[in-house]
């Protein structure tokens, strides 16, 4: 047989030739690939200074026009635009980009939480403490788009968007919306909201998704077709929109907070989360947000900041205190002391976090801290012999077995970590707690119903006003979110008065004075979050320490990012 | 030949049949409602009956098929529960995207995997044919998503490089196109590829060791030529079937690389609406994913038919 292609060996040197090439090749590549301490987990180079806003426009002077924002995008991006038939944050979230609010959340440095301010209203007043006059900014247009074309917005949109809101047919946020008796322009620029009781949190949520206005033109029956197409008055129009892929803005020029915004456009991108540090130091994103682990990694590019804290959504131990053993308030504040919050905050966050407590950081004066919740502060501290001591009381002594029911969260390592810790935690005092999680659909079901056997364990969340984390979880009757089966009169008539007391000082002590009850009460055991970070690229100017936080609870980074501009 | 096809072609209709069956009641059957889900936590609606009954969910469950079903036969496959758009309109985004990652990634695997292991097998016994079977088992055991995650961190990490997160179309960028997908596609069929490699060296060495083949090395053949004409035209024919078999496995590759790597195509889009309980979509995609590999195994039986002419008696 003739030696041949198919069947000769290579000879040694060959071999030796071809493996030291290869090996060089490796080597080589390895020797490329190993550049800068600041590219190893764990050892970022930039700092972050925690709850301060780090200097961004003042450095370089005033803003310059031009640039592409390029971010990922929230989930999927849009479903659709049609901004009156669902509530799902998808669809308002986006939709804020275009629409404006009646009021928007102040943000840059120095905010703090919250705090309303005029937008399309450059004034809200009460009337008496059931009516809202909304005097409207004149010369604000809507998108040179048909059919609106480019006219301006007068109290007839406010009109048509607050009624298609509160339509029987279409999804609202009945806690309010429900209480409207009438709605009128009283001129072209100031519009009367009549409720049917005095309702405190009625100007912030109208700052909120829920005071988005859009043009008449957009009815159902009009002449443009409300799932595919926005026009609004906002610092952005749309321009692109891929489902599931990407969403394009272009800057609106006849912005009515002109010159903003500075940036040519702004591009959302549907990007998976664990591909994000790989978007943005490959430079696809200048902009991301997350936990300290990741947000380290995103290299010299970009700036670090210490967000505020994200006030709405943090991990919470809830029970169903309609049954035993939950029902002793002994039994609830046991738990609490269980809880090792600080051992997580330290060993977990490296101290990068904070106790989230009744009504959360972010809210400004209206949230109390630990120290001030009078003799509900003591629960939140981690001691196990009174705990026991209090098990004992309740005649709980040899403990009991419990089931937490809960979810994991691929993505969230923070979430889940309790998942861990707090079986463990509750051991030390006799509870014997096993985890039963669910998948997504049953858990929304179960847990934020209070649907569980016994114990649940979620991430509370609300809306932008302290009422929906007070009233909105724990009244006896109206609770959207009653996840602990809270049943207390005493608290139900303290939460109703928060809600008619319209003069702000008075409210905010009737809200502290709630906020120390629940800490007693225990109903709801809150845990520590830890703070979040975001990463952005250098260039990038405009921009608060209120990233991520608030902002991104109240939906408005659409307009947070009319600010933002390129330095040079 | 012809009617081959379509004997074939008709034993498909009862597997279709199941598979409708079987996806209509698996996705109701799951624990979490569609209702509970746009009620509580996306706001569709105040009212979860009423929902219900503008969804068309408050029938019962035969009821129900019988309307989805006969709504296919109008060719009408029915709307997003979420959205409202007609699932032909989502069909028309996410169908090319999963077809162009599979050819990709069944081309891949072909054109690695079988010349890989002919050269194994040609090569038998040799330190080249032992690094090739590493390399296929190394292809076998690791998985598609540690790779991908690897390549996604690693070349950040190092390089500040990352393949392109968002969708390129084909027709509008094929360059950027191709380069987005070819990453995902070579991950794809670093498993696929190991079978067939394995497959293909081990049918290979089995044709290799006939008398025919002696035979022809005894009448002075080329080596070439005989493993060429002689050899793997025989060993190709099991190749095949397992080609066919193989599709289904792409398809479930498809799914993870699609969601890491940021393609909009069906795996990702079948992902969510499980997640959303999205039934109309979800028993959409699964029939469609159900007659793609069903097709692809009636092309593998027909290629079969072509290479091995006893089987058109069947």
């Amino acid at each position: 047989m003739n030696r041949s292609y198919w069947t000769s060996r290579p000879s040694r040197r060959t071999l030796l030739r071809t493996t030291g090439l290869g090996l060089a090749g490796i080597a080589g590549a390895s020797l490329l690939g190993c550049g800068g301490d600041d590219d190893t987990p764990g050892t970022a180079t930039a700092t972050a200074t925690a709850g301060t806003a780090t200097a961004s426009a003042t450095a370089s002077g005033s803003p310059v026009a031009g640039g592409a924002i390029t971010v990922p995008a929230y989930l999927q991006g849009p479903q659709h635009w049609d901004i009156f038939t669902s509530l799902n944050k998808r669809v308002q979230r986006y939709g804020m980009y275009v629409y404006s609010p009646l009021l928007a959340f102040a943000y840059g440095e120095g905010v703090e939480g919250f705090a309303v301010e005029p937008h399309l209203a450059e004034s809200v007043e009460y009337s008496d403490p059931s009516t809202l006059l909304l005097k409207l900014r004149q010369g604000v247009k809507f998108h040179n788009i048909a059919p609106v074309s480019g006219r301006e917005l007068v109290a007839e949109d406010v009109v048509y968007s607050l009624e298609r809101r509160m339509a029987p047919e279409s999804p609202h946020y009945g806690a309010m919306f429900n209480l409207v008796e009438s709605v009128r322009a009283v001129d072209d620029y100031t519009v009367e909201l009549k409720l049917t009781t005095p309702f405190a949190p009625a100007v912030t949520y109208l700052a909120t998704m829920h005071g988005t206005v859009a043009a008449a033109e957009a009815a159902p029956d009009g002449n443009f077709e409300a799932q595919e197409t926005a026009i609004g008055t906002g610092p952005w129009i749309l321009s692109e929109w891929e489902n599931n892929v990407r969403v394009k803005y272009n800057r609106n020029e006849d912005y009515f907070l002109g010159p903003r915004p500075y940036a040519d456009t702004v591009e959302d991108l549907v990007i998976n989360s664990t591909a994000t540090i790989s978007a943005l130091r490959s430079g696809q994103i200048l902009f991301d947000s997350g936990n300290w682990e990741k947000i380290q990694q995103a290299g010299e590019n970009f700036d670090i900041l210490e967000s505020m804290p994200n006030t709405l959504i943090g991990p919470i131990l809830t029970m169903r205190t309609d049954k035993e053993p939950f029902n002793d308030e002994r039994v609830r504040q046991a738990i609490s002391l269980s809880v090792d919050r600080s051992g997580i905050l330290d060993s977990v966050y490296g101290g990068r976090g904070y106790y989230r407590t009744p009504l959360p950081a972010g809210f400004g004066d209206m949230s109390l801290p630990v120290d001030q919740l009078g003799n509900g502060a003591q629960w939140y501290e981690h001691d196990v012999q009174r705990a026991v001591q209090l098990m004992d009381a309740a005649g709980l002594k040899d403990g009991f077995d419990t089931k937490i029911s809960s979810i994991s969260l691929p993505d969230n390592v923070s979430f889940n970590l309790w998942l861990d810790v707090i079986p463990e935690n509750l051991r030390e005092i006799g509870i014997r707690a096993a985890i039963e999680l669910d998948e997504y659909a049953v858990f929304v079901g179960k847990v934020n119903r209070g649907e569980m056997d016994a114990m649940g364990y979620t991430t509370g969340g609300g809306r932008q006003d302290p009422d929906s984390l007070l009233y909105g979880v724990y009244h006896s009757t109206g609770a959207e979110q009653n996840y602990s089966h809270v049943s207390d009169a005493a608290l139900d008539a303290k939460l109703e008065a928060q809600r008619v007391e319209v003069d702000r000082e008075t409210r905010t002590n009737l809200i502290h004075d709630i906020q120390r009850d629940l800490a007693d009460a225990q109903y709801i055991v809150h845990l520590v979050s830890s703070n979040s970070y975001v990463a952005i690229d250098k260039k990038v100017r405009g921009y608060g320490n209120d990233l991520w936080g608030p902002m991104a609870d109240s939906f408005q980074e659409g307009m947070a990012m009319a600010n933002w501009w390129f330095d040079a | 030949m012809g009617q081959y096809i379509v004997h074939r072609t008709v034993l498909m209709l009862p597997t279709l049949a199941l598979v409708a069956v079987t996806v209509f009641l698996m996705i109701r059957l799951i624990p979490g409602s569609v209702i509970d889900l746009m009620v509580t936590e996306e706001g569709y609606a105040n009212d979860p009956q009423a929902l219900k009954e503008m969804l068309g969910l408050d029938g019962s469950l035969p009821e129900q098929f019988v309307g989805w079903i006969s709504g296919l036969v109008r060719g009408d496959l029915g709307e997003s529960l979420h959205t409202g758009r007609a699932a032909t309109s989502e069909l028309k985004q996410i169908v090319p995207v999963t077809l162009e990652l599979a050819v990709l990634a069944i081309a891949f695997s072909v054109l690695i995997g079988v010349p890989v292991g002919v050269i194994s097998a040609i090569r038998q016994g040799t330190p080249l044919d032992l690094i090739l079977r590493t390399i296929g088992i190394g292809g076998l055991s690791i998985p598609s998503f540690w790779i991908a995650t690897l390549l996604l961190v690693l070349g950040a990490m190092w390089w500040n490089w990352g393949p392109p997160l968002t969708y390129r179309k084909l027709w509008e960028d094929p360059l950027g196109n191709l380069y987005q997908f070819a990453i995902p596609a070579a991950i794809i069929a670093v498993h696929s590829g190991a079978t067939l490699m394995r497959l293909t060296r081990s049918m290979m060495l089995e044709v290799l060791r006939q008398d025919y083949v002696r035979t022809a090395y005894s009448k002075g053949l080329r080596e070439r030529t005989v493993v060429m004409k002689h050899v793997a035209r025989n060993a190709m024919i099991p190749i095949i079937t397992v080609i066919g078999l193989q599709v289904a496995n792409v398809l479930s590759g498809v799914v993870i690389m699609e969601s890491i790597f940021g393609l909009p195509g069906m795996g990702r889009f079948v992902l969510t609406s499980i997640v959303q309980r999205d039934y109309p979509m979800v028993q959409m995609i699964t029939l469609i994913l159900a007659v793609i590999v069903l097709f692809a195994n009636l092309v593998v039986d027909i290629s079969y038919a072509l290479l091995d002419p006893r089987t058109k008696t069947l």
